[in-house]
């Protein structure tokens, strides 16, 4: 758990921002970031507005909060803050825009985010906390993993990644919700089979690469079809 | 497609350790790239199908196949993980079925298990069935495929024989059954109306005119497919008809019918009619002429004669029409059978050509994935932290779970060396020593036992991409006789299997990718070195072989960048001017400037991986097999066969099996592991290690100390 000597300094001067936690070996106080939805519909970049809280993860009820796993990325370039209640918090670009993201989808939510719920400056405070990660990702009630803010072509990947190929023949009942499997792999291999290309790949037309890739393409045209 | 999803899988998430950690440990991933959220399960089915299915091998592309193969191990670490974890602290869970949305299950059992997940609770093992059943699948597609393959000459033989054959049955149909229907029906006409006339005749001879009628309605009754004859008759039967009196009027006008019906074929049977018409009109005329006069004897004698010569004419004509219908078929014969050789031949180099290059690219699929149950080694050696400590810090946590162990807090002050010694101690009660073995060759911990690696060197993915092609499952059986044992200050003793040894290995330096002048003592070098090898490896044989297969093959995986068709040229090239100098060759190569350029770049692949080429003897294999004349039989055989190793491999090192490990090792005996090695081709091939019911009686026991 390393951290960017400039993000340290900003927020070293901040110490009032950060509320002491217990630090105890057995205790397991966390603090979790409050995220605000938007004012406005289309309020993307709008400023980001948060509150820091402390919470018990064991409490009962259960705490509902969410996790985001991201890349910190490179140290440097432009300073970003997002409003914690009365105080600026400088972040990381990747976890701004991961939250810019997030705002527009979820609306308002309770987030847990290693470089700003940790005071960073604390050593103490990050000896402790550091154990404690394995049990927060565990006890989130979603891991948001966040992988950039994509495109065109990361759009229709996830809308592939998203539908796995198969599930006909795989699931009792087609659709993965059901979570019964009953795999019949020779219907599987005889939808496979009789198509069109694998005939022309077998007659020496086609190479049965480009043919194990058509199983690919095939499912995005299906996927444009549907659009 | 393909660079779609890799816009999404090759990231930097997939590179970095805390992420790992988080991800193995966290209950309900959802996958966010900019709007799009993808819940995990069906994510993590997808990457599993695209590393099971072969699709990241079918390029070329290291890269990519690498973070897909990344992907997959996340995918089933994570499995395993939560598996293990559900296993210890929920043994008896009712299957509570909530909707989705709620939270996830408690850890401890202090927390009422109303809110637990459905979804969760099958993904672990949804995914690993869904990886049996891909890989079941792609088996099966395979044999499918390969079979088909082998088959395709015979089929399409086959095929072309059944569909000529279909072509002169038909034709052979048309024209005999057209031919037999009329042959018989004109025989049946002609014979019956004989026979009625010879029987009217010797009846009554006078009352001819009463027989007629009764001809008529008999040759209806035989003939009835025939068109009625609307009476044109030619001119020739006209007069014949005014001449002559009402019985040979009955006569020819039957034969006019039989004649002029429309389904009598002129092209096949005009011949056999005009035959037939002027010999039996002759004889009906010598019949009738004889019965007109008053011996009755001689008309009797040659209507009796017209009849019996019938069956003769109605033999000669169908033999005339069998002739034609079938002579143009018989003919056809010989061009097609002509043409089916030539398509043979041309079928069996295609296939030939294919079996070659399968042998590339259809590589085994995923082995390993499915095999290897937590994958953490793949996760320090690819995944990067800021600071070396953080890779033991951030599987930590992840460690803590498998071992159910208190593990001390993470403490920066220690050296770099202790935390990782801890840290492999804490792996090798997890996992065993088997995954430790590679990283450990590659980069020994300094210092330290020599099973210890040292993550923070980074390990080349090419070892990686190798290993990963091996089963796991077949060690079984070495395993139950495998000993290891961890003695207390830290040595770990292996019992291996030897399996041969090195003869020669070559090293090769790194140059620029076109030819310079000022680099040419390093190119004669590097060429004198490759020279040397493939000649000490031909002299091993008593007879001259083709070019050697594995060793290209062993270029192909080196020099993933170059097609596979110019190292092919160069291998069959320079195995053939073996015999010449470095000098010469060079200087003989120079004219082809495409073979300089896959030359070069071969030499650069194997000089900036730290790779050297190398060939090795088997011990002695025995086969056995059984003769019908002399009954058992055994003889003894040693392989020799091309392999990549690293840098520092001497002569007379040993190539040895570990028990449980992806790859073949390279050891200096009684002394340590030397490098990890990659041997392909016919006796390089996975199964001689593991399963080969022959190789295994090469390999001898050796016992190995790493202290």
């Amino acid at each position: 758990m390393l951290q960017p000597s400039k993000l340290n300094a900003a927020i070293m001067g901040d110490a009032l921002l950060y509320e002491p936690i217990s630090r105890s070996p057995n205790s397991h106080y966390i603090r979790v970031l409050d995220v605000r939805a938007s004012t406005h519909t289309d309020g993307f970049h709008e400023p980001i507005r948060s509150e820091l809280r402390i919470i018990d993860m064991y409490a009962v009820p259960r705490p509902r909060f969410s996790a985001l796993s991201y890349v910190w990325g490179q140290d440097g370039g432009e300073a970003l803050t997002i409003s914690c209640g009365e105080h600026l918090l400088p972040v990381l670009p990747s976890a701004h825009s991961a939250l810019r993201f997030l705002r527009k989808k979820l609306g308002n939510f309770t987030i847990w985010i290693d470089a700003i719920c940790i005071n960073q400056a604390d050593i103490e405070e990050r000896q402790s906390q550091i154990p404690l990660m394995g049990e927060i990702y565990t006890r989130a009630e979603f891991v948001y993993v966040w992988l950039g803010e994509g495109n065109n072509k990361t759009h229709r990947a996830m809308a592939y990644l998203g539908q796995p190929l198969f599930m006909r023949h795989f699931m009792a009942d087609g659709t993965i919700e059901s979570g019964k499997p009953m795999p019949r792999p020779w219907l599987a291999v005889w939808a496979y089979l009789f198509r069109s290309d694998y005939l022309a790949s077998f007659f020496g037309r086609r190479k049965y690469n480009h043919y194990r890739v058509s199983l690919l393409i095939e499912r995005t045209d299906k996927d444009k079809n549907g659009q | 497609m393909i660079e779609d999803v890799d816009a999404v899988l090759n990231v930097e998430w997939v590179r970095r350790i805390w992420t790992y950690q988080e991800i193995l440990l966290a209950t309900r991933p959802v996958v966010v790239c900019g709007d799009d959220h993808v819940p995990w399960l069906p994510f993590a089915i997808s990457i599993i199908f695209l590393a099971s299915s072969g699709i990241a091998d079918g390029f070329n592309n290291l890269s990519y196949s690498v973070s897909i193969h990344a992907w997959a191990k996340v995918a089933l670490s994570r499995d395993h993980i939560l598996n293990v974890h559900e296993k210890h602290h929920t043994p008896d869970t009712p299957a509570s079925d909530t909707s989705r949305g709620q939270l996830p299950r408690p850890l401890e059992n202090r927390f009422p298990l109303t809110d637990s997940s459905a979804t969760d609770d099958s993904s672990f093992t949804l995914l690993r069935r869904y990886l049996v059943f891909m890989l079941s699948i792609m088996k099966r597609i395979r044999y499918i495929n390969n079979s088909l393959a082998t088959c395709r000459v015979i089929l399409l033989l086959w095929g072309f024989i059944l569909f000529f054959n279909c072509i002169g049955a038909l034709v052979d149909i048309v024209n005999v059954s057209e031919y037999v229907y009329l042959a018989s029906q004109y025989n049946n006409d002609v014979s019956s109306m004989i026979q009625t006339v010879v029987a009217s005749v010797m009846s009554n001879t006078r009352a001819s005119s009463a027989a007629v009628p009764i001809l008529i309605s008999q040759t209806k009754a035989t003939s009835t497919s025939f068109k009625p004859s609307t009476a044109t008759v030619s001119g020739r039967m006209t007069t014949m008809v005014s001449t002559n009196s009402l019985l040979g009027t009955g006569i020819l006008e039957v034969l006019a019918r039989i004649y002029n019906s429309s389904s009598m074929s002129e092209s096949i049977m005009s011949s056999a009619i005009n035959v037939m018409r002027t010999d039996v009109v002759s004889l009906v005329e010598s019949c009738w002429s004889s019965c007109e006069k008053p011996t009755r004897p001689k008309c009797f004698q040659q209507c009796t004669a017209t009849n019996t010569a019938m069956p003769t004419l109605t033999h000669l004509s169908f033999q005339e029409a069998e002739a034609s219908a079938h002579t143009p078929v018989l003919h056809d014969w010989h061009i097609l059978w002509v043409l089916v050789t030539f398509i043979i031949l041309v079928m069996i180099t295609r296939v030939a050509k294919w079996h070659l290059s399968s042998a590339v690219t259809n590589k085994p699929l995923a082995g390993s994935s499915s095999m290897v149950k937590v994958d953490l080694i793949d996760g320090l050696c690819n995944r990067r932290a800021k600071h070396d400590h953080d890779k033991a810090f951030a599987i930590r946590n992840i460690l803590a779970r498998l071992t159910e162990l208190d593990l001390p807090p993470p403490d920066y002050s220690r050296t770099l060396k202790e935390t990782y010694a801890d840290l492999n101690h804490l792996l090798f009660k997890v996992m065993g020593y088997s995954q430790l073995l590679l990283p450990a060759t590659i980069n020994r911990l300094e210092g330290y036992p020599k099973w210890m690696p040292d993550w923070s060197k980074p390990v080349d993915a090419f070892w990686w991409a190798q290993s990963s092609y091996r089963v796991f499952d077949d060690t079984e059986g070495y395993r139950k006789t495998s000993r290891v044992a961890l003695k207390p200050n830290d040595a770990l003793h292996i019992s291996a299997y030897k399996y041969g040894h090195v003869q020669i290995c070559s090293n090769f330096n790194a140059t620029s990718n076109v030819l310079q002048e000022d680099e040419y003592g390093i190119h004669i070098e590097n060429l004198e070195n490759f020279l040397a090898i493939l000649r000490s490896w031909t002299a091993s044989y008593d007879k001259i072989y083709p070019a050697p297969n594995n060793l290209l093959e062993l270029c192909l995986i080196s020099a993933t960048n170059v097609p596979e068709k110019n190292v092919r040229r160069w291998i069959k090239f320079i195995y053939k001017e073996r015999e010449k100098s470095p000098e010469e060759f060079l200087r003989l190569i120079r004219r082809y400037p495409q073979m300089t350029e896959t030359q070069l770049s071969v030499f650069n692949s194997f000089a900036r991986g730290n790779r050297e080429l190398f060939w090795y003897s088997s011990n002695k294999i025995k086969y056995t097999y059984r003769s019908r004349r002399k009954g058992m039989q055994t003889y003894t055989y040693t392989n020799h066969c091309f392999g990549i190793c690293l840098q520092g491999v001497q002569e007379g090192d040993s190539i040895i099996v570990v028990p449980g490990t992806s790859t073949p090792f390279i050891a200096r005996l009684g002394c340590h592991l030397v490098s990890p090695a990659v041997v392909r081709g016919r006796m390089g091939h996975q199964r001689i290690f593991w399963i080969g019911q022959y190789e295994e009686s090469a390999s001898e026991k050796v016992n190995i100390a790493l202290g």
